[in-house]
C-alpha cells in the first residue's frame, strides 16, 4: 500500500466535505487526488455504511480528546503541583 | 484434588481492570480481588504529579500493565520517536509486567484520525506494521504485545482476512497477541464471520493477554446498522463463552482485563464480571484437561 493511499484513507474519516464528493463519485474523487487505477478501484467497492459510521466514530473520539485536553489545561492552570 | 484441578491452580492467570480516576478508590480498596490493573500510557503522558505519584504508589501494591492506544504501527509511517521515548521513560519509572500496543493506524501524513483505524490487510502493510514494531521494541527495550481491534468498516484494498493478517504479523515480528475478545466478537457481527473459527486459525501459543469489554448496536443508512465496541456496556454473554474456547485451547498463564471507560456500575459488578471471567477461563482450561484425558485414555486403549 503507498503512503499516499492511507493518507487518503485519513482524510476520508476525517474531512466531511471530501466524503460527500468522495461518496457521489468515488473514482473520480480518486483520480483526482493522484490514486491509481487499482486504488480507485478498491475505493469504488468500500463499505460506505461502515464508512460513514467509522468517520461518525473517530470525530466523537476527536471531540472528546480535545474536551479533555481543555480540562486538563484548566486542571493544570488552577492546581499546579 | 484431581489432576485437572490442580492444572488450573498452577496456570497462575491473573485478572484485572483497566485504571480509571472514576474507579480509583474501587480498585485500591479491592486489590484482593484484582490481580493486576492496566494503565493507559498516553493519559500518564498528560497526568499531574500528584496522579504520578498515585501511580508509582499503584505500582507498589499491585503488578502493573502499560497499555498504549496512540503508536499507530499499522502504517506505512514510522512511528514517532518522541512518542516511543515518553513510552520508554514511562516503562522505566512503573517496571509493567509487560506493554502492549493496537494493531491500528492512527495518523497519516499530517492527519490525526483520533482514534484506532484498521488497516487495509495486504502483504504491504504486514511488513511495515512489522518494521514498526521492532523500531519500537529496540527504542523501548521489550516488544509489545499486539492487540486486535475492532472496526465498523472493512478496510479496502484488502485482500486477505483479518486473522490471516494478524498471525501473518505475529509471526514476522515476535510479538505475542493480546486478544480482545470483545473485538473479534464485534467484527464478528460486523462482517460475518465465526469467531470460533477465528481462534482456531490463531497460533494459540502466541496468545498472552485478553481483554475483555462491552458494545452496542449502532444505526447506519437505510436499515444497516455495525456493533460498536464502546467499552461503556457490561461484557456480554457470547464473549464469555469465547474466553472458554480460549482456556480449551492456550495453555500458558493468562493475564484476563476488564475494560471499562465510562457509564461506570458499582464496583461490585465490575468484581462480579471478573469473577465471571475467571469462571469461564477455569471452565475452558479443565475442558481441554478431560479432553485430554479423554484422548490419552483412548490411546491407550
Amino acid at each position: 500500500m503507498r503512503p499516499e493511499f492511507e493518507t487518503f484513507l485519513a482524510r476520508l474519516y476525517t474531512d466531511a466535505p471530501l466524503r460527500t464528493r468522495f461518496l457521489a463519485a468515488p473514482r473520480e474523487e480518486g483520480e483526482r487526488q493522484g490514486l491509481t487505477v487499482e486504488e480507485c478501484a478498491a475505493l469504488e467497492r468500500i463499505d460506505r455504511v461502515g464508512l460513514e459510521l467509522s468517520a461518525r466514530s473517530f470525530a466523537h473520539k476527536r471531540a472528546l480528546k480535545a474536551s479533555g485536553r481543555r480540562a486538563r489545561s484548566w486542571w493544570n492552570f488552577l492546581f499546579r503541583y | 484434588m484431581g489432576e485437572a484441578v490442580v492444572a488450573v491452580v498452577e496456570a497462575k492467570d491473573r485478572f484485572g481492570l483497566t485504571w480509571q480516576p472514576a474507579l480509583a478508590a474501587g480498585i485500591l480498596a479491592n486489590l484482593d480481588r484484582i490481580d493486576v490493573v492496566e494503565v493507559i500510557a498516553e493519559e500518564q503522558f498528560s497526568a499531574s504529579s500528584r496522579a504520578t505519584r498515585a501511580l508509582e504508589t499503584l505500582a507498589q501494591h499491585a503488578p502493573l500493565l502499560v497499555h498504549g492506544v496512540a503508536l499507530g504501527p499499522a502504517s506505512t509511517a514510522p512511528v514517532q520517536t518522541p512518542r516511543l521515548e515518553r513510552l520508554s521513560r514511562l516503562i522505566d519509572r512503573v517496571e509493567p509486567a509487560f506493554w502492549s500496543e493496537h494493531l491500528a493506524c492512527v495518523r497519516a501524513g499530517d492527519i490525526e484520525i483520533g482514534h484506532l483505524a484498521a488497516a487495509p490487510r495486504t502483504e504491504a502493510t504486514i511488513e511495515a506494521t512489522v518494521a514498526n514494531l521492532s523500531r519500537a521494541a529496540s527504542v523501548v527495550g521489550s516488544r509489545p504485545m499486539v492487540e486486535n481491534i475492532s472496526t465498523l468498516m472493512d478496510p479496502p484494498a484488502s485482500d486477505r482476512s483479518e486473522v490471516e493478517w494478524i498471525s501473518s504479523v505475529i509471526a514476522a515480528s515476535g510479538c505475542d497477541l493480546l486478544l480482545d475478545l470483545h473485538n473479534v466478537h464485534a467484527n464478528g457481527l460486523n462482517f460475518g464471520f465465526d469467531p470460533i473459527d477465528y481462534l482456531d486459525r490463531l497460533d494459540s501459543k502466541r496468545i498472552g493477554a485478553i481483554h475483555l469489554a462491552g458494545g452496542c448496536w449502532i444505526d447506519g443508512a437505510g436499515d444497516e446498522r455495525r456493533y460498536l465496541d464502546d467499552h461503556l456496556h457490561d461484557v456480554p454473554d457470547p464473549v464469555y463463552d469465547l474466553l472458554v474456547e480460549v482456556g480449551a485451547r492456550v495453555r500458558r498463564p493468562l493475564t484476563v482485563i476488564l475494560e471499562r471507560d465510562g457509564r461506570f456500575p458499582p464496583m461490585s459488578d465490575l468484581l462480579w464480571q471478573l469473577d465471571r471471567a475467571r469462571a469461564a477461563l477455569a471452565q475452558g482450561r479443565l475442558r481441554a484437561e478431560r479432553d485430554g484425558a479423554a484422548t490419552r485414555m483412548s490411546n491407550e486403549a
